[in-house]
């Protein structure tokens, strides 16, 4: 009996547990999907205007080796046109984009530029506004010791302008000839390059947006991890400030905060502004340096 | 924090308002007693050999086709003219009770129901005692039979009322053996649940699988789906009213269970016979109990949920009562780890204490005077003692309110019953409290609370008018306090029968409400992390409108009603989580960095409309149901799905369930229940491609992260649900009472009903391949429950 009962225990603590878990063929709850990917970002400080074209992949079914030519699309007819003239971009293959030399149609801070990808049947359009006119400085760049803490705190600063909605994105970063290292190997003796140190870590909270204080001045803060005295080691700590139109905010931090491995997290949906496919055409500008000197 | 300055003047306004509606009402009813020569019988309903009040009992004078309802306290009151007249109690499940009387003086008539222990099928019986539903003004009502709950198939022989709940027409239930209700296209936190006047926040056990009403202890269970009384108010989309037994006051009686899961108890009887009693309901299961020799001693972890309920009533006079009733419960699972020093517990549950008094003023004038104390938290408890390195987190959220509510029963003629009632309540919140302490770092502290008033005073009239109209008209308005921000709105509400034919009527509903509470919800499926706030400066009060048109039919000889009703309800300032945001709040948690709950949320609109059809029969060796619903709900964020319409999570274009009780002896009881629905929808990715970064320093990426596109909120809708319980009871007189073993299968055929989907991995012969995967929770699952009861 007292077997009998520690049996139908287990068998009902099994059942109880147990879980049933099917493969599904996703074919039948019709989630699938085939989409021209477009992916671009403009700026005045470019020499070479870029367009990458490439398809998706269904979402279910053998996933693709980690060839950077799979679903490249490399006949597509990519036209960029600021409104009043147009260039056509064209295929490099060694670079694997669409590609056209930015002299060719200027990028203008305050002008807005169409893209459009015809690829086969489908055609996506998709436009963006360069930030502008003027360039919106970094006015304060500080960084404090944080005591027994191994790190720094940075703060950078700027001035938001009033009557507009702005987007913004924060990059800060030690810059100099790094002691007590063996320097590259100099080249027909040409100096060694300045090195790129460590960059400000900024917690998630690179990207700002102006919605809530329009017109304020505003700041980011972020932390500096290094072992030892930074300026020992550095000369530079350089800040920068990008101006970036409301497509390249929205679809960076979308990227940079994927939700789908928290359980407990809203799902969001993919940004883009790629009509008829999926992808991000965006623009910037960018600031001048401002380079906060460390000894 | 509501200041004096601001909360005065609202209550002396509500104090006046009051008055002069209690003022006027007087004067209507002295007018009217002035002019006939008409005298008022008024008394108690209770139940034989118990004492138990009765609620609902139709008191009724067939020759002059009047009649009414006794309250929530076994009170009634009816005024008629002298002379001879014949009085019919009737009530479901009580053999009816007529009495002849001569009426010349005010009289006083208590009367003692008996409860139907063998039901029969004679036609005349049965039409005697049916309640006319076509009669009622009120629509979109559900009273559950309280012995068809512990009759009915239950998962892993768990008796349910929110389940029983979820097989009636218009009311659906979330994913899986889930307890929430989902209510015309309302979610679970738009539902009112109400135990002994106390509101109940997190109604579930064990992640939602259980409700904490297994209802053992209730003398009544009322759902209303529309057409809200003026007394009920402050959620959008229900009302569930569950009262629980006073208590026996003649002799001790009880029952006890043991099942698979659980075993439960309860306890009434009498303090001072006839004049005192108490009820005492207890359950706990033990799955951690059972689990224990499997686990090893430096690892162990544990789950277990407890609920208790308790009442003690006292009769001082024929004129006052006094009632004491309180629920507590809890949920508690632990994990330790002794190898690496880590111990946690996640704890959650309610209590909630009613202090009633009743205080009949005459044979016209009954009130009741509640304080009413609830209280929900939600605790995290982790600590971790590994090589000198402490680490200790203790977060906590929840809810408190105290109440204090009043409500007045005036019967002035046969044709109005009047309520009027006021209530305030104070909720204190603490979205979130989170103390932090680890080695070598300063102790942390954030801790997040508010207080708000919430109050309410209302009118509604019961009217039977010209023989052919039953009316509800109410009104009801409602003021919410937050912080000096303060909200004040009318909700009229309007219910209404028109008799075609003696069994036949058209109805008509109309209410407004307002949501002042809201619930910060994930998941849907009522998980202990689902938070309570406040409406705010920012976060404004939910409303919504709601329109029904419904035809009811009885069909008294054979035994059947048929109601059909169709509705359309629109709700505004609905709140939802933006896109990326959780309950944890905060990113960084060694941090305790403090994000304002408000910024994560966002809110919107939404529409439910759909027809309900319900054959039900009620009496008998045979009774059940059948319910099916016809709905759709959308909604529309403005920062939700790029701002387009979307269907809800829970729009279920069709619900059916077949519901049936068999008595086949007073030996043997089958029952069973058939329920299917369309599938929930899930917001699921449709392609992928590689990721793109755009490196500051102006390089061109294509990196190697896979973006899973999402286009669509709720895109894909699971297959189809569907499921079989069955149920044998085997009932067998013993020396001291009724043993009962019941056998149960949930779940009968096996169904493989889809929980939820995800996407993952599968490597084959050296391909790797993504596939989606189904869990679907529970196969057939056999249940055995002993029960005695004495």
């Amino acid at each position: 009996m007292k077997q009998l009962f520690k049996h139908a225990i287990i068998l009902c603590l099994i059942l109880f547990t147990s879980a049933c878990v099917d493969v599904v063929d996703p074919g039948e709850l019709g989630l699938k999907d085939q989409l021209l990917v477009v992916n671009s970002i403009i700026s005045p400080h470019q020499d070479v205007l870029r367009v990458q074209v490439s398809q998706s992949n269904p979402l279910f079914g053998l996933i693709p080796d980690d060839n950077t030519e799979k679903g490249l699309v490399k006949d597509a007819v990519v036209t960029l046109s600021n409104g009043t003239s147009s260039i056509n971009l064209s295929y490099s293959a060694k670079d694997k984009l669409y590609t056209a030399k930015a002299r060719l149609l200027p990028i203008v801070p305050g002008s807005t530029y169409t893209l459009k990808v015809n690829a086969g049947k489908v055609t996506t359009t998709a436009t963006s506004t360069v930030p502008g006119p003027g360039v919106i400085p970094v006015t304060r760049l500080k960084m404090d010791p944080r005591p027994n803490s191994g790190a720094y705190r940075v703060v950078l600063s700027w001035t938001d302008p009033k009557a507009q909605t702005n987007f913004y994105r924060v990059s800060t970063f030690l810059r100099g000839n790094k002691q007590n290292r063996v320097q590259y190997p100099a080249k027909n003796d040409v100096p060694a390059p300045s090195e790129i140190g460590n960059s400000v870590y900024y917690g998630g909270e690179e990207f700002y947006s102006d919605l809530t204080g329009n017109g304020s001045s505003m700041s980011a803060r972020g932390k500096l991890y290094y072992d030892g005295k930074v300026s020992d080691e550095y000369n530079f700590l350089v800040g920068q400030l990008i101006s970036c139109d409301e497509n390249y905010y929205l679809y960076h931090r979308n990227r940079q905060n994927p939700d789908d491995e928290n359980p407990f997290s809203e799902r969001t949906m993919t940004h883009t502004n790629i009509k008829g496919g999926a992808g991000i055409f965006a623009s910037y500008v960018k600031s001048p340096e401002f380079v906060l000197r460390l000894k | 924090m509501a200041t004096p300055a601001v909360v005065l003047p609202t209550l002396i306004y509500m104090k006046n308002l009051l008055s002069a509606v209690c003022l006027a009402l007087f004067c209507s009813w002295s007018a009217y007693a002035q002019k006939s020569n008409s005298f008022t019988i008024s008394g108690y309903v209770k139940e034989a050999g118990s004492g138990e009040l009765l609620p609902g009992v139709t008191v009724y004078v067939p020759a002059l086709s009047k009649g009414v309802t006794t309250n929530s306290y076994g009170f009634y009151s009816l005024t008629l003219p002298a002379g001879k007249h014949e009085l019919k109690f009737t009530f479901v499940g009580y053999e009816p009770f007529n009495k002849a009387l001569e009426l010349a003086k005010d009289e006083e008539l208590n009367v003692s129901l008996t409860y139907a222990v063998t039901e029969l099928e004679g036609v005349e019986v049965v039409a005697e005692r049916l309640e006319k539903q076509s009669e009622a003004s009120q629509m979109s009502l559900v009273e559950v039979p309280v012995q068809s709950i512990q009759e009915l198939p239950a998962f892993m022989g768990e008796k349910d009322v929110l389940k029983v709940l979820q097989l009636m027409p218009g009311v659906q239930s979330g994913s899986e053996g889930n307890s929430g209700l989902y209510v015309r296209g309302g979610g679970p936190d738009q539902n009112l649940i109400i135990l002994d006047d106390a509101v109940v926040y997190n109604a579930y056990h064990l992640f939602g699988f259980f409700s904490l009403f297994n209802g053992d202890a209730f003398k009544s269970v009322e759902l209303y789906k529309g057409g809200f009384p003026a007394r009920f108010g402050g959620r959008l989309s229900s009302v569930v009213k569950m009262d629980m037994k006073d208590g026996n006051k003649e002799k001790i009686t009880g029952k006890y269970g043991i099942g698979i899961i659980s075993s439960n108890f309860m306890l009434e009887g009498p303090v001072q016979r006839k004049k005192s009693s108490f009820l005492v309901s207890a359950r706990r299961t033990y799955l951690d109990v059972l689990a224990k020799p499997f686990i090893s001693e430096d690892f162990t972890a544990g789950y277990y949920f407890y609920d208790m309920n308790a009442k003690f009533n006292q009769e001082f006079s024929n004129r006052d009562k006094l009632f004491v009733s309180g629920y507590f419960g809890k949920d508690k699972s632990s994990f330790t780890d002794k190898q690496f020093g880590f111990k946690s517990n996640v704890g959650w549950g309610n209590a909630t204490a009613t202090a009633r008094w009743n205080h009949q003023f005459n044979n016209k004038l009954f009130s009741n005077t509640s304080l009413i104390f609830s209280n929900y938290d939600f605790v995290i408890q982790q600590e971790e003692k590994l090589s000198g390195q402490n680490f200790k987190l203790d977060y906590n959220s929840g809810i408190r309110d105290i109440s204090l509510k009043f409500d007045l029963d005036f019967f002035p003629s046969p044709e109005h019953a009047i309520k009027i009632g006021a209530v305030t309540t104070r909720h204190t919140f603490t979205p979130s409290a989170l103390v932090l302490e680890e080695t070598g770092i300063k102790p942390r502290t954030n801790v997040q609370k508010f207080k708000s008033l919430e109050s309410a005073l209302y009118i509604e009239d019961d009217m039977r008018l010209m023989n052919k109209l039953n009316l509800n008209a109410g009104f009801r308005i409602t003021h919410f306090l937050y912080e000096g921000k303060s909200y004040l709105n009318p909700e009229p509400r309007l219910s209404l029968a028109y008799m075609l034919a003696d069994d036949f009527s058209v109805k008509a509903s109309y209410a407004r409400m307002n949501q002042y509470i809201h619930l910060l919800s994930n998941s849907g499926i009522g998980l202990p992390t689902d938070l309570w706030v406040s409406s705010t400066d920012r976060v404004k009060p939910q409303s919504s409108q709601q329109v029904a048109l419904g035809l009811s039919k009885d069909f008294i000889n054979q035994n059947f009603s048929l109601s059909l009703e169709s509705y359309y309800k629109k709700s505004n300032q609905v709140i939802n989580y933006k896109e990326g945001a959780s309950f944890l709040v905060l990113d960084d948690p060694s941090s305790t960095r403090e994000v304002n709950w408000q910024d994560n949320v966002t809110s919107g609109q939404s529409w439910s409309y759909g027809a309900e059809l319900l054959l039900q029969r009620k009496y008998g060796r045979f009774t059940g149901w059948l319910g099916y619903t016809l709905s759709w709900t959308q909604m529309q964020f403005d920062e939700l799905n790029r701002g387009r319409k979307f269907y809800a999570r829970y729009d279920r274009r069709h619900d059916i369930s077949l519901v049936g009780i068999f008595k086949k002896s007073e030996r043997v009881t089958f029952s069973g229940t058939w329920v299917y629905g369309t599938g929930n929808n899930f917001t699921l990715p449709t392609a992928t491609y590689r990721s793109f970064y755009h490196e500051i320093n102006g390089q061109f990426n294509r990196d190697n992260r896979q973006i899973n596109y999402l286009n669509e909120r709720n895109n894909f809708r699971a297959e189809p649900y569907h499921r079989l319980d069955l149920s044998v009871q085997l009932h067998k007189k013993k020396k001291h009472g009724i043993r009962t073993w019941e056998f149960s299968l949930y779940n009968a055929y096996s169904r493989k009903n889809p929980f939820f989907y995800f996407n993952t991995i599968s490597s084959v012969n050296g391909e790797t391949t993504s596939i989606i995967k189904r869990i679907a929770l529970f196969p057939i699952l056999p249940s055995v429950t002993y029960k005695f009861q004495f």
